[in-house]
């Protein structure tokens, strides 16, 4: 997209509260979550016109949901998928709209993550019969996301050195900025130490690498510049975007090739290609953090920090709030809450408006006292340029930069 | 019949196409089998009806050596199915085939759930025993 950098953005965003006990439906959560970020964009439910969202049989679809907001839809589109779509749809939305099929989309994920279908092979997922590329791996019980990329850790501590101790700096870091997130699901100070002695899921991973499960349903909505430009919020501008980029393998990535390479290495020359700039650029990440060290390995693999130097980067004190590049600044799917990803843009876009809702007094108007003690403030200062780095699996990712 | 993990698991559905009965035919006989291509000797792993090296359809079953070495392992302690429920904590390694070109499966390592796991060292396939199938599995050599 080199010529339509800049050309559209976020306009809105809103989400539900994150639960472990939501008692609602999904399409529910999904309606108030898009009637949120339409009131947050100042737009009237008449000038959304497309709605796409994405799901794994596990929620509502776009087309009930617009009807119950009063819109028409002129264009729909409902994937499967996880992590790694909601850049990938921010994509595919601006496409929509630069085809003439509609003018502004919105975008939706609405799942109960906790009380309906939790991540691994429980519940109604135990029964289904084993096919497929899943005959290599279930029999000998390996079928959880965390089981799926634990086998990649370990081999990058054994390549490259890395530690245990290294990537728990991620969760450390992010407990921090859950603290002042006052609508963080984990609002709690975790120490590296804490996560070390937190009980093994499966090593190398600790309860504490592990994101959290919880319900919830978040909406981002695309327009173009030009209809961004007389609306409420100042628009967070699209510079590039690349999506549901993949390793050469997806299935049995691990059975070829060096593991530790995540789809990131490809994705990142198509991003920073159209935003043209580079890492050093960036102000703010926001990756997905299923797990501690798939951070480190996300960064490592968009080129901000060498290969094999993830550890290092991420107990540096870099991805906290106050140090150079703060890396998910709400917490992340380690303690503000679960929902596949679209929650560390909306994240971005608020970080880009400098109106993050953190306890400062004058947080809505954009006044910050910078002081991230615990319990304070969690905007960056005058951030430029955002970068959000989605991930499905270790074989595909997705990716967003975004300017203000 | 002694398996490493408890039955109960979702059974193995081999694919209604054939495409992977050689490899469950081979390891009801003890013999680990894996595609190579005729036309481009590259061996691939998991079953496909073309060549990803050199996209022919041109494949055939070979049966390789099961020596192999731990290219990366983990140790489970939190089920993921209920019949894991009081399994853990259990090993799974992934295991690379010098013998078919460096491919690489996932497979247990037999014996001691706690014991020390080194990357690279040598392993060698045992064919589990199921009631209609078996399973490859590793152990020390």
């Amino acid at each position: 997209m080199a010529n339509l950098k800049d050309k559209y953005c976020i306009v809105g965003v809103g989400e539900t509260e994150f639960s472990k006990n939501s008692g609602r439906t999904t399409k529910a959560m999904a309606v108030e979550a898009v009637r949120k970020a339409i009131l947050d964009a100042g737009l009237k439910a008449s000038d959304v016109d497309g709605m796409m969202s994405y799901q794994n049989g596990d929620s509502t679809f776009a087309p009930f949901v617009g009807p119950d907001l009063g819109i028409r839809l002129n264009f729909y589109m409902d994937v499967v998928g996880g992590g790694s779509s909601t850049e990938a749809l921010i994509g595919l939305a601006i496409g929509a709209i630069e085809a003439g099929m509609c003018k502004t989309v919105a975008l939706f994920r609405s799942m109960n993550g906790y009380t309906e279908f939790r991540i691994g092979g429980t519940g109604a997922r135990s029964a289904a019969p084993v096919r497929g590329a899943d005959l290599a791996q279930v029999p000998f019980g390996m079928r959880s996301a965390g089981q799926n990329f634990a086998m990649t850790f370990m081999r990058h501590m054994y390549d490259y050195g890395t530690t245990s101790e290294q990537v728990a700096h991620v969760k450390q870091a992010h407990s921090r900025h859950a603290v002042n997130n006052p609508k963080a699901f984990e609002k709690k100070r975790v120490t590296v130490q804490d996560v070390l002695h937190s009980r093994w899921i499966c090593e190398p991973l600790h309860l504490l690498d592990c994101c959290l499960e919880t319900d919830n349903a978040t909406c981002v909505i695309v327009t173009s510049a030009e209809r961004a430009r007389d609306l409420k919020q100042r628009p967070a501008y699209i510079m590039g975007v690349a999506g549901r980029v993949s390793k050469p393998r997806v299935d049995y990535h691990w059975a070829h090739g060096p593991i530790s390479r995540v789809a990131g290495y490809y994705a990142k020359d198509i991003v920073f290609g159209q935003a043209g700039i580079t890492p050093e650029d960036v102000d703010i990440t926001g990756s997905y953090d299923a797990f501690t060290f798939t951070t480190m390995l996300q960064l490592e693999e968009y080129g901000f920090c060498k290969k094999g130097e993830g550890g290092h980067y991420v107990s540096s004190g870099i991805i906290e709030l106050g140090g150079k590049r703060p890396n998910n600044t709400s917490g992340g799917h380690l303690c503000e809450g679960y929902t596949h990803g679209m929650a560390m843009v909306v994240e971005n876009v608020r970080q880009l408006r400098g109106t993050v809702d953190d306890t400062c007094p004058g947080a809505a108007e954009g006044k910050h006292t910078y002081d991230y003690s615990p319990g304070k403030c969690r905007q960056v200062k005058d951030p430029e340029i955002t970068m959000n780095l989605g991930w499905a699996m270790p074989a595909t990712g997705s990716a967003l930069i975004m300017r203000k | 019949m002694k398996t490493y993990l408890p039955s109960g698991l979702p059974k193995p559905v081999p694919q209604p196409d054939g495409l992977d009965a050689p490899y469950w035919e081979g390891t009801r006989r003890g013999e680990l089998r894996v595609q190579r291509c005729r036309a481009c000797r590259a061996w691939q792993w998991g079953p496909e009806w073309i060549c990803h090296a050199c996209l022919s359809f041109d494949l055939a079953w070979e049966a390789i050596d099961g020596r192999g070495t731990i290219y990366s392992w983990e140790r489970v302690w939190h089920p993921v199915h209920p019949a894991l429920e009081d399994a853990g904590p259990y090993l799974v390694v992934l295991v690379e085939l010098p013998h078919a070109g460096g491919i690489r499966m996932i497979g247990n390592l037999l014996g001691d759930p706690h014991q020390t796991v080194t990357i690279g060292a040598p392993v060698d396939a045992v064919f589990e025993s199921h009631e209609d199938h078996a399973l490859v599995q590793w152990r020390l050599t």
